[in-house]
């Protein structure tokens, strides 16, 4: 939005329309005139603003800030009720047209981030530095669509225009009561964004490029809800007389312009915060993607969304439905993102969901990591317990971060864990102190259930192996990996076999060999489909899961409970390696009713020509499925090796139990 | 204190008193070297009850038993440890709990029979492996209770401990017939139920008991009879067999056997591991237990 801003004068659309921002300006000093009483410095307001950038270096409140002064200038329109309520009207007629101008708005913020652009302080300053009408971004926004209204309908538009023109000036007028009129606006705009949601509307915070053009067609239907409580605003409102005034008009535009310019700051940030390579070039392309359908007619566009939907769903197997898709990357793109969320919180969002961070334990220690560094970066907001601040943000960044890819058992219970010591903390607990002791834990937690926990099974499943011994294992797995390297280490002479698949989680099986044959550990490499030929010279199977329900059965990466199965046949004895952060409460007897479909091209065998799957997309009688997870029952494993015990898997009640009356999670 | 005085003391209750069994011996000769030999430090006394344990493993008698019963009665006395601040004051505290615990563990054995009882119905024919006190005090028991049941009991070699199992049975006035181990199969379609005694309950649930277990908990389950081991609670060990080579080698060999150095491969294990799959119900001094509540009631008392 800013950098829209401080390139406007380079804009095209901008350049036609010269003639009537001039004839705009003549008005404007007209109206200067007409309220010279109240006409305060214009430079006031600026530096004002630039004292509340300069601390915060954040994107996000660099962002944020200009907004505020918006919703200043929104509250400084007096006099423009009539004229308002027209604007409205005009805008509802023209909603069909909103789209082509979203459409339009859209393109020119793509070629703008083509461009080489200013870096956002330089925006910032352009801002503050003007102190014509057209610093106000929303403001501008709404007087070029207004003009692009202009052309197909309305003088009534035209008028409206003035309107807001004038409003601009008067943002120099309420300069002194500039923080009053903040907090009057900040509420108000939450009671416009509640309303927003009651009515189903898109939420405005979490908003994609795509959301822009919805939101700006529900911008007049908000405006008509936000009435209903100008009442309440009215009466929070610290400057009764413009109040009085104009209370209505004031909590429309404001709600407007707000819905507005998060419309733009999201996209912007959609653009930015994109984590994906070649980033401009993307956004660009991305940009296009989302404007070309959109310049049809809206209902034509969502026929084609919705044969879009209905292809996919042809292509996914039907029993599985239900089940939580691993994000390609064109759906990752599309991921809303919360400007409020920790940088490191996306970042662990997005390797969470392009899988680059897998495993039960990467995967827990990540999540802790990235809530290190969320509660060191936390500011406290005014007159909030610090827990129950934190606890709220961290409410919003694991909603995103489930909505990336669903947690796993270990992930879950460390929450758990994070959560009981959030409470834990005393009322009046300083900022300081509660922030030191949160850091504390989460290490203790990653020290203690994690890494000791892997050197006492470590040590455990080493008594087990005896010199001689072929040691099967399936898959990839940090504890696994760090069993057999340091049995080896002790001197035990045994061999591993590393069984695994060409696709999937066996397919991790190969780094799983390079690792323990780099450590000098003897090892075998077996596809999946060989493991009954190899089963009888095996001596003890080795599993890895990913979780221990309640009821016993293991869940582990897809193909374990195959591998046994097959030992149990052959009398082999199967141990699963697991430490008790990843037992969980759920009960799931088969695969079916939880589970996750990874990216189905994963199936595909790149390297073949003629694969009969290349081209399972253009044919809907083919459906591949890639499931991540499977269920071994309790009857096939002999033992669970965990920290405190060798357990049997019917046991994991009685170290639910134990915990909870250990640890009280 | 020296070792042969420890073994003295063990062999002494062993040959003595018929009726107790290896792990309660054990147990009461770590009292008497409480009692006995003077210390100063909590530290000195926990070195002469490990030397004390290590001395009866290594006395010519089947380990299990006694190596569960000391280690448990280790945990439990040594819990007052560190609540008293004299020693003196430690010692009493440590003597009088290992007298609760030993009593405990007396009454343990007449708990189980009671409990075995309504599992002995009238007519009924058992069949029963080598010899247990507690499946002999059962059906004692059962048998003063007006039940007339008929029960086959294996020899088990190589000690032939099922005749004497069979006399005492006998002497009891109860219908009682000796078969040899390899009519196992044979029998087990006759017999309504299987009721065996433990050496030893590992955490998975399943038991350590004489060699020839395994085979009949096999046979029992192809023929779908139930097994019911008779156990008292202090034979809960912390060990986690995956299979019979799993089982530890001084529990399978006598320490003579072992200290021979002769080829283990050509010797006669003395116990074998019978899984939990093979067993139906284990009867304790704590209840009447599935094989898998057995790591429950561990965990309960270890961690």
């Amino acid at each position: 939005m800013v950098i829209t801003e401080a390139n406007a004068d380079n804009d095209p659309i901008a350049n036609t329309s010269s003639k009537k921002r001039r004839l705009r300006r003549k008005r404007l000093n007209a109206a200067r005139a007409l309220h010279k009483d109240l006409n305060n410095p214009a430079s006031l307001i600026s530096t004002t603003v630039t004292n509340h950038l300069v601390p915060n270096q954040e994107i996000n409140g660099i962002v944020r800030k200009p907004q505020k002064k918006s919703i200043d200038s929104n509250c400084s329109k007096l006099d423009s009720t009539l004229e308002n309520i027209v604007n409205m009207s005009s805008k509802e007629d023209s909603k069909s047209r909103d789209d082509v101008l979203a459409a339009r708005e859209a393109k020119k913020l793509a070629k703008q981030k083509g461009k080489p652009k200013p870096t956002q302080n330089e925006a910032q300053t352009a801002v503050t530095k003007s102190d014509t009408p057209k610093e106000n971004s929303a403001t501008e926004k709404i007087g070029k669509e207004n003009k692009e209204t202009k052309k197909l309908a309305t003088s009534e538009s035209a008028k409206s225009k003035d309107e807001v023109d004038k409003a601009v000036v008067k943002t120099d007028d309420i300069s002194k009561d500039d923080i009053k009129a903040e907090r009057a606006a900040k509420k108000a705009a939450k009671q416009a964004k509640k309303k927003k949601e009651d009515g189903g509307d898109a939420c405005a915070d979490n908003m994609t490029v795509k959301d822009v053009v919805e939101t700006l067609k529900d911008i007049a239907n908000v405006a008509r809800e936000v009435q209903d409580v100008t009442a309440k605003v009215q009466a929070i409102n610290l400057e009764p007389k413009k109040a009085e005034e104009s209370g209505k008009s004031k909590a429309e535009l404001r709600a407007e312009r707000r819905a507005k310019q998060e419309a733009q700051r999201a996209a912007k940030q959609a653009a930015v915060q994109q984590k994906a390579p070649a980033d401009k070039p993307e956004a660009k392309a991305k940009a296009d993607e989302t404007v070309k359908p959109k310049e049809e007619k809206s209902p034509k566009v969502k026929s084609a969304e919705k044969a879009k939907s209905k292809q996919q769903s042809v292509n996914r197997v039907n029993w599985f439905q239900h089940l939580h898709m691993q994000q390609d990357k064109e759906s990752l793109k599309k991921i809303p993102i919360n400007s409020n969320l920790h940088p490191a919180i996306i970042k662990l969002g997005v390797q969470l969901a392009s899988r680059v961070v897998s495993g039960s334990n990467a995967r827990c220690i990540a999540l802790l990591d990235a809530l290190k560094k969320m509660v060191r970066d936390y500011t406290l907001p005014a007159k909030t317990e610090f827990a129950r601040g934190l606890e709220a943000h961290l409410a919003a960044s694991l909603e995103f971060l489930w909505a990336m890819r669903q947690p796993s058992a270990s992930q879950t219970n460390a929450v758990k864990c994070f959560r009981h010591h959030l409470t834990q903390l005393p009322n009046n607990v300083d900022e300081f102190d509660a922030k030191k002791t949160l850091q504390e834990e989460i290490d203790r937690y990653i020290r203690e259930q994690i890494d000791m926990a892997g050197e006492a099974i470590s040590l455990t499943v080493r008594n087990k192996i005896s010199d001689g011994d072929i040691i099967l294992t399936y898959g990839c797995s940090s504890l696994i990996e760090r069993i057999l390297v340091e049995a080896h280490a002790s001197g035990l002479r045994f061999r591993a076999a590393v069984a695994g698949a060409r696709v999937g989680a066996g397919a991790s099986a190969r780094e799983m060999l390079r690792r323990l044959v780099a450590k000098g550990v003897p090892a075998t490499y077996v596809d999946i489909t060989a493991v009954s030929y190899i089963m009888p010279t095996i001596n003890k199977v080795l599993l890895s899961a990913s979780a221990l329900l309640v009821n016993g059965s293991v869940l582990g990466a897809v193909g374990t409970a195959q591998v046994a199965l097959v030992a149990k046949s052959f009398n082999v004895p199967v141990l699963v390696a697991c430490e008790t952060h990843k037992f969980s409460e759920r009960v799931q007897t088969d695969a079916f009713v939880y589970n996750e479909i990874g990216d189905p091209d994963e199936l595909v065998d790149k390297t073949d020509e003629n694969s009969p799957l290349k081209d399972w997309r253009s044919n809907p009688n083919l459906t591949p499925l890639n499931l991540t997870y499977d269920v071994t029952p309790p009857s096939l494993v002999t033992a669970v090796v965990t920290e405190l015990a060798i357990l049997p898997c019917t046991s994991a009640p009685v170290v639910l139990r134990f915990k909870l009356s250990e640890y009280g999670i | 204190m020296k070792k042969e005085e420890v073994q003295d003391i063990f062999l002494k209750i062993l040959r003595e008193e018929e009726d107790v069994s290896a792990g309660v011996a054990a147990i009461r000769t770590l009292l008497t070297v409480i009692e006995n030999y003077k210390v100063a430090t909590v530290r000195e006394l926990d070195l002469n009850l490990q030397l004390a344990v290590d001395a009866m493993r290594h006395c010519d008698q089947p380990v299990t038993a006694i190596s569960s019963g000391c280690e448990l009665f280790m945990r439990f006395i040594t819990l007052a440890k560190l609540d008293v601040k004299s020693f003196d004051e430690c010692e009493q505290i440590m003597l009088q709990r290992g007298r609760i615990f030993l009593d405990t563990l007396l009454e343990a054995r007449g708990k189980v029979a009671k409990q075995a009882i309504p599992f002995i119905s009238d007519g009924c024919k058992i069949l029963t492996h080598s010899r247990s006190r507690v499946v002999l005090q059962a059906m004692l028991e059962a048998s003063k209770a007006n039940k007339r049941f008929q029960v086959y009991v294996t020899m088990s070699s190589p000690d032939n401990s099922g005749e004497l199992m069979h006399k005492q049975l006998v002497a009891a006035g109860i219908d009682a017939t000796l078969i040899l181990d390899s009519a196992i199969g044979y029998i087990m379609e006759q017999v309504d139920l299987v009721m065996i005694g433990a050496e030893g309950v590992t955490e998975s649930g399943g038991i350590i008991n004489k060699i020839g277990t395994y085979g009949l908990g096999i046979a029992a389950l192809e023929l779908k009879k139930p097994v019911y081991v008779l156990t008292e609670s202090f034979k809960f060990s912390r060990i986690y067999p995956l299979n019979q080579r799993d089982v530890p080698i001084e529990f399978k060999y006598l320490s003579s056997v072992l200290k021979s150095g002769r080829d283990l491969s050509k010797q006669h294990a003395l116990v074998d591991y019978t899984p939990p799959a093979y067993i139906t119900l284990l009867f304790t001094d704590l209840g009447i237990l599935t094989p898998s509540a057995v790591s429950d009631e561990l965990i309960k008392l270890y961690l």
